[in-house]
């Protein structure tokens, strides 16, 4: 019967190969990459998917010429003693990564889903299902692997065209920065992770056509690569390469702050984490299999009667090396940088050594088990009640804050730390809308930063937050009830669907950690004040680079948001001549040197509409106007207060690469050195 | 093996035996005759009260010739088989005249003639052909299986009426010798897979065979799966529809149920009428049918998870109207959905027992009557009312009860799970679900199949699984069919219409 043959297919190898590199590569790799090579890291993906791809070559002609189990086959090539500690090799870098793939899972679920769950509990679930998995031999992975696959790549890429919209090109740029070396220690980086596609050696004795093997090897790294590099841009385009380089999973967090059309699902984090389980899940089983693989022939045990009996007991078995493994990963910080030196230094030269070392050679010539599993389970579900099981609160034992307001204290977290114990409800942060800020506090640096860095360890705290400054945060939360609603609700509401600017001007929390990591941004923060009973904005402040820059009005930011075009009109009047609406327009920002002056020209190319006149002003002379209050203002603002209104530090990199340089030891000189003009080109509508 | 006891020219030796084998079996009849035309031939007729209809052609038409003839001439017609009635048997053992008496035929002895003669009747009363109780369809026949074996047979025959379709009858049980029928299509069940059946039908002993489940349960490989690995069907098109994919079809007497195999999961999704219906509505239906049975199995503990561990995922609103509908509520969540869920099984107990008119009311009583005092009480919130009512109906969208079953325990599991380790525990529970159904396999058919293994028949039979592509496209048989005969529609070129 074709179900118990053990063989797989082509399209299985490649989906299991698919998981196999694109669980803990898309969870890593993005942190690595911006550490290692900033923007540069997209060239480190090509590089190192250019050298798995070059591997594999390396690994097509020992596949074609196995005829046995890979195990076998090193004895064979390279002599008993040698293939034997080859072997060995495999069955120790199995281990440790299963070890390590083992925490990883854990320590993401702990962090992505349980907070309050006992990591010994959640390792001990996940093993339990690995051993299981593992139980099923590698039809039974190949078969649930193919599966899955189309279940999870479509909604990872279904967020992907969801997460493009929230993408910031200029943080792309610019673009080689880094120099050859960072570059080619990327593209290693890169070859860790896709070097696992090593294990086609170990699938020879299990796909029936060789050629099949080989088309899955090369398919599953050129499509991993492909997502590598999507998710790479993607988390460069939202986050900026500080700030992905201080994260920890980003590409979850990218999860928590992209939002899906239609707005049923407020935050799909929790679903999307499933993409990481199941991908984690089978490089786990993967490496538990192959290591207890690799252990059976080196035992002398994987030939003869009862030998896939034997493999899976013993792959069982590798169980509890895993399990420690994995412990000791999770107590000592330094275990894991040596099993990340070992990965750099030992791993995965070791997977290139072998095939270069076999080409080399090839150039010259019942019961108890029912009782024990119940036991097991039984252990399990102890091991819950005594880490306390479900922490969490029932529903109507929490409270669901949609806004909070902070004020300048001496310790900011241990003030809202105390707040958290006032009430009799736990706090749930999940709905928070808006985080009133008191400006005293808002000006201050450094509790600043330590608020925020308080916040962002809240995993429940949401990243797309609204901040909003106030002057007295008591009297604004007080309006709650005479709203009839909460402010937050109200203000969201505002932010998102009534006002004519961008929602995505509106700074959120998400905005605030990355500016204190990437520093090229200007913020324009909402200050509300109570008008008729409401909460109205009636200035922004700004913060530019990561630090406080003063106050400006309305009326001033919005020529900032509609030189950035993220207004979706503009209505002004220009002196008492008329009433002016603008909109539908493109802007574009290009940098020069004119008579020894750097110049930011900001040209803006829109519609007009003329909604009242006074007396026989012409279209041009209106524009003229225009033009000229968008740069006075500009131009003011710049001088005075040095606040950059076209937010022009940040396109540098993409536009003006020696302006980048210049800048990037010194960019408290950039307001003060440029000149900023705006060019209008209306397109006025008639009637 | 028991020794068996020849049947002899001595009416009197072999009376005495049948006698014996059938002493105080009051509901067998034994009657002593004369016949011959001089009624100087004593013979003996025993068969089963109601089981031989008196008035039948063939017994009266036999014992009337019988009659009619001299004892020489009477002697020399049943010597070479010469009697008036095409289709009397005969029996060299007692026992084997035993066995054909317990089979609802009757059986004569004649004095001077070394073999006991059946004289074929209708057998056993049963119910006749009456509508499926299950498995119902908005087009297509309604007919049903019956408790008769032979019947069943005859009604798959109705449908397939080539020389191809064979059956092949076994008798299991040590006591209850039930009649097992193996039904298939000689030139597209794959090779091997007849022997398998035979194989496993021949592995145990038991004493007595009542149902079609009994069979189903003792050749299963993974017994322990909550999922079944035959399919049951009390449809003949159904069944009909199998055979012509390459399946068997077992079917056992006194059993309406007939069971389909090898089968996977989709086949458990898929009805007769997707089939009748146009492609764009069984699709849907389909698609329809799958989402409910993750639901059927997963709703109660989704709803856990999402408010008990991970509220950011509903929008605010909502989630709030959640809060507000809980409080007054004295239990947890996972308490007051176990309620449910368990009240929500006792009514469906209690109306499946229950005669057909008492079962509506359990419904009414039940569903509508204590639910919303429940409600009213503050014993569960409105939330999970409509939760346990959405996922109820998801597992009754299921269309094979079996199959449903298995999701409806598998929701206790998830319940536990989520409630324990919110959406973690999902999605363990989900790759566990996953990891046995992958592992899981009928006659050799992985039990995803097509959703895994859709090369093996050049991805064929992704035609026909989440989606079922017009009839037109399905021209070829599923894997279950042997290599080199699954070309099932083809077209006249000049009619292909394309």
């Amino acid at each position: 019967m074709f179900a118990d043959n053990h063989k797989i297919s082509g399209r299985q190898t490649f989906r299991l190969l698919t998981f196999d590199l694109l669980g803990a590569g898309t969870l890593l790799l993005p942190t690595v990459l911006a550490k290692t090579a900033g923007r540069d890291g997209i060239f480190c993906i090509a590089l190192g998917v250019a050298a798995a791809l070059l591997y594999l070559g390396l690994l097509a002609p020992l596949v074609r010429d196995m005829g046995e189990a890979f195990p076998l086959y090193l004895e064979r090539k390279l002599g008993k003693a040698c293939g034997r500690v080859c072997t060995a090799g495999y069955v120790l870098y199995f281990v440790l990564l299963a070890g390590y793939v083992a925490y990883l899972f854990a320590d993401v679920v702990i962090k992505s889903l349980l907070g309050e769950e006992s990591f010994w509990l959640v390792l001990v679930v996940l093993l339990l299902l690995a051993g299981y998995g593992v139980w099923g031999g590698i039809e039974g992975r190949a078969r649930a692997y193919e599966l899955l696959f189309w279940f999870l790549a479509a909604p990872l890429f279904a967020m992907f065209v969801f997460a493009t919209d929230e993408v910031q090109a200029d943080y792309w740029a610019p673009v080689f920065t880094q120099g050859a070396d960072r570059i080619a220690l990327g593209g290693y980086c890169v070859f860790v992770f896709l070097g696992l596609i090593s294990l086609l050696l170990f699938l020879g004795g299990y796909v029936e056509k060789r050629a099949a093997l080989l088309r899955a090897g090369k398919g599953a790294v050129l499509f991993c690569g492909g997502v590598y590099a999507a998710l790479y841009l993607i988390l460069l385009g939202i986050f900026g390469a500080g700030a992905l380089g201080e994260m920890e999973f980003p590409a979850i967090t990218m999860m928590s702050t992209v939002q899906t059309y239609g707005g049923f699902l407020k935050r799909t984090d929790a679903f999307m984490f499933g993409i990481w389980f199941f991908s984690l899940y089978a490089l786990l089983n993967g490496s538990v299999f192959y290591g207890g693989y690799c252990l059976t022939y080196l035992l002398g045990l994987g030939s003869g009667k009862g030998a896939r009996e034997r493999e899976r007991k013993i792959s069982i078995g590798v169980l509890p090396a895993v399990l420690i493994l994995a412990l000791v990963f999770y107590q000592s910080a330094s275990a894991l940088r040596w099993f990340e030196l070992f990965l750099w230094y030992a791993g995965t030269p070791f997977l290139i050594a072998v095939p270069l070392l076999l080409r080399f050679a090839s150039l010259f010539k019942g019961q108890k088990t029912a009782k024990r599993t119940a036991a097991m389970i039984a252990l399990v579900l102890l091991s819950g009640t005594v880490c306390g099981g479900c922490g969490a609160a029932e529903l109507e034992d929490r409270s669901f804050p949609a806004e909070l307001a902070v004020k300048e204290t001496a310790n900011v977290s241990e003030a809202w730390l105390a707040a958290e114990y006032t009430d009799n409800s736990r706090p749930d942060y999940n709905h928070l809308k808006v985080l009133f800020l008191e400006r005293a506090l808002l000006e201050n640096e450094a509790q600043m930063r330590e608020l925020l860095d308080l916040l962002e360890q809240k995993s429940d705290v949401p990243r797309n937050t609204y901040v909003v400054a106030v002057e007295d945060a008591k009297r604004i939360m007080e309006l709650s009830e005479t709203l009839g609603e909460s402010v937050g609700t109200y203000l969201e509401k505002q932010f998102e669907t009534v006002s004519e600017i961008d929602k995505r001007m509106y700074p959120t929390l998400g905005m605030f950690y990355q500016e204190q990591e990437n520093r090229q941004e200007t913020l324009f923060i909402p200050f509300a004040e109570e008008s008729d009973g409401k909460p109205k904005v009636q200035a922004y402040c700004v913060w530019k680079r990561g630090t406080p820059a003063g106050m400006i009005s309305p009326e001033e930011a919005k020529v900032s948001f509609f030189m950035q075009n993220k207004l979706k009109s503009y209505l002004l009047s220009v002196g008492d001549q008329a009433i002016v609406e603008l909109g539908g327009g493109r802007s574009r920002v290009t940098f020069d040197e004119k008579n020894g002056r750097r110049q930011v020209s900001v040209q803006i190319c829109c519609s007009g509409n003329i909604v009242s006149q006074k007396g026989e002003t012409s279209e041009e002379e209106l524009t003229e106007a225009l033009t000229a209050y968008v740069n006075e203002t500009a131009e003011k603002l710049r001088k005075e207060q040095g606040i950059d209104l076209a937010n022009s530090y940040r396109k540098l990199g993409g536009a003006e690469r020696d302006w980048y340089f210049a800048y990037r030891s010194a960019p408290e000189t950039y307001e003060a050195s440029v000149e900023i003009v705006c060019d209008l080109q209306i397109d006025w509508k008639k009637f | 093996m028991a020794k068996e006891t020849a049947v002899t020219k001595n009416l009197a030796e072999n009376i005495a035996r049948m006698e014996q084998l059938f002493a105080d079996c009051d509901d067998i009849k034994k009657k002593r005759l004369k016949l011959g035309k001089d009624g100087d031939v004593p013979c003996y007729l025993t068969f089963i009260e109601v089981a031989v209809d008196m008035g039948n052609s063939a017994l009266l038409e036999l014992l009337k010739y019988l009659r009619s003839i001299p004892r020489e001439e009477l002697l020399r017609a049943l010597e070479e088989n010469a009697l008036a009635t095409s289709d009397a048997t005969y029996f060299m053992t007692i026992e084997e005249a035993a066995d054909g008496l317990l089979a609802g035929e009757s059986i004569l002895f004649v004095e001077g003639f070394a073999k006991a003669i059946k004289i074929p009747d209708d057998g056993y009363p049963n119910m006749g052909v009456s509508e499926a109780d299950s498995e119902k369809v908005v087009r297509g026949s309604n007919e049903g299986f019956t408790d008769s074996v032979k019947q069943n047979a005859a009604l798959i025959r109705k449908r397939i009426r080539t020389a191809q379709v064979k059956v092949k009858q076994k008798k299991i049980g040590v006591r209850s010798k039930t009649n097992v029928f193996l039904v298939y299509m000689d030139d597209l069940v794959r090779p091997g897979l007849l022997d398998e059946i035979e194989r496993r039908l021949e592995g145990f002993e038991i004493d007595g065979v009542l149902d079609s489940g009994v069979l189903e349960q003792l050749s299963e490989e993974k017994w322990y799966s909550p999922f079944p690995q035959f399919q049951t069907t009390q449809r003949p098109d159904r069944a009909a529809m199998s055979i012509l994919e390459g399946r068997v079809v077992l079917m056992s007497d006194n059993s309406p149920e007939a069971l389909l195999l090898p089968t996977d999961y989709n086949s458990f999704i898929r009805t007769s009428d997707d089939y009748y219906n146009r492609w764009e509505i069984a699709t849907f239906e389909r698609l329809i049918r799958y989402m409910a049975s993750f639901f059927a199995m997963t709703l109660p503990g989704l709803y856990l998870a999402v408010t008990n561990f991970h509220t950011q995922i509903l929008p605010t609103t909502l989630l709030l109207s959640f809060a507000e509908a809980r409080k007054g509520v004295p239990f947890p969540a996972v308490v007051e959905v176990l309620i449910m869920e368990l009240s929500f099984e006792l009514l469906r107990e209690a109306g499946v027992r229950l005669p057909g008119a008492m079962g509506n009311t359990i419904g009414i009583v039940g569903g509508l009557i204590i639910g919303q005092a429940a409600v009213e009480a503050n014993l569960v919130s409105p939330i999970v009312v409509i939760v346990i009512a959405f996922t109820a109906l998801c597992s009754f969208a299921v269309p094979n009860e079996e199959f449903a079953t298995a999701f409806r325990l598998l929701k206790f599991l998830f319940i536990g799970i989520c409630a324990w380790l919110g959406f973690f525990g999902m999605l363990v529970g989900l790759m566990f679900v996953l990891i046995h159904l992958s592992q899981l396999k009928s006659f050799g058919i992985p039990y995803l199949t097509p959703f895994v293994g859709a090369d093996l028949n050049d991805y064929e039979d992704e035609r026909d699984f989440l989606w079922r592509f017009p009839m037109r496209r399905l021209r070829k048989r599923p894997i279950y069919t042997k290599q080199g005969e699954r070309v099932r529609l083809r077209f006249d070129r000049r009619q292909k219409g394309e």
